[in-house]
């Protein structure tokens, strides 16, 4: 726990505010962190322009499986034709090992 | 997402799963392990458990959402074996110590990126960016990551699947969250930037060369 003891809302350096920032999407902050990381901000435009972009990614990747779909369907993300046959012979070989018994 | 499941009760030829179920299951297990190949061998085992279990299927949901069930439980013993042969040496090892100087301060301020999230997921060049960025994290980072970032697993399941405390997954996603920031603003905002501010950005822009080049 070193660095929560180098919390406090008048000396958060960048890399703890960073910590809190990323804390801030896991987990509810305490009172007393949410008021060191939004003084930290307030004073501190890089830390702002990082907690903005870690929304920006978290967003940007919840929406990824839509996009990914649309504009990949085609050209990347089919099964290989040998994947297809060796998926296909290894159920049919399961199913007659079930009609043999 | 899919076509409607087979009418009748004995779910058809098996062999017809692959054909009607397997692009759609690749596509789901791609996007979340992000590796093609371990993607394919998780769709082929994802059909093999089913054909075992095709009894167990009820019909009260759809037959591919029943696979995709069976898909997610594979992806999620795939991150777990993973975990187990990753280094896990987060004491000694950190990977963020270049990012701050000794007094705690950015060595390289983050940017403000300006344009928004919704235009940039239209755009496959961008995803395929956000990959790279991905592939190039330590592979401990990345899982943490992807396990927390594409919704597989809340805070107490993904410290379980990695073998780690909560409060050690906290450092993971901390540390994964700011190399991908970083990556991403060198390999996509930066030049953004410039295509942005010189419309007819070509070769001779110096971001524009510095991409072509780590491309």
């Amino acid at each position: 726990m070193k660095e929560r003891s180098k919390l406090s809302a008048w000396n958060l350096d960048c890399r703890a505010a960073s910590e809190l920032a990323s804390d801030s999407l896991e987990r509810d902050l305490t009172r007393g962190e949410r008021l060191a990381l939004r003084l930290h901000q307030l004073v501190c435009p890089p830390c702002r322009h990082l907690i903005a972009q870690f929304q920006t990614i978290r967003r940007a990747v919840a929406s990824l499986p839509r996009s990914w779909r649309r504009d990949w369907n085609n050209d990347s993300v089919e099964l290989s034709a040998e994947r297809r046959a060796a998926i296909k012979q290894l159920l049919q070989e399961a199913n007659s090992a079930e009609e043999g018994k | 997402m899919f076509e409607p499941p087979p009418a009748d009760a004995d779910l058809g030829d098996p062999a017809q799963w692959v054909d009607r179920y397997g692009d759609a299951l690749l596509q789901y297990a791609v996007t979340r392990v992000g590796d093609r190949e371990t993607a394919e061998d998780l769709v082929q085992e994802t059909f093999l458990s089913a054909f075992k279990a095709r009894r167990d299927f009820d019909h009260r949901a759809a037959f591919s959402t029943w696979l995709i069930a069976i898909l997610r439980r594979k992806i999620i013993d795939h991150y777990r074996k993973d975990a187990r042969t990753l280094v896990t040496t987060d004491a000694e090892l950190d990977e963020v110590a270049p990012l701050f100087d000794r007094s705690g301060h950015w060595t390289v301020p983050p940017a403000n990126w300006r344009s928004t999230p919704a235009s940039q997921a239209e755009n496959s060049e961008f995803w395929q960016v956000v990959r790279r960025c991905l592939a190039e994290l330590p592979r401990h980072l990345a899982q943490a990551f992807e396990l927390r970032e594409l919704g597989l697993a809340t805070v107490q399941e993904a410290s379980e699947i990695a073998g780690i405390t909560p409060r050690n997954l906290s450092v993971r996603l901390h540390r994964s969250r700011l190399l991908l920031r970083s990556c991403l603003e060198q390999k996509w905002f930066a030049a953004e930037a410039v295509s942005a501010s010189e419309k007819s950005a070509d070769e001779s822009s110096p971001a524009r060369a510095e991409q072509a080049r780590s491309s």
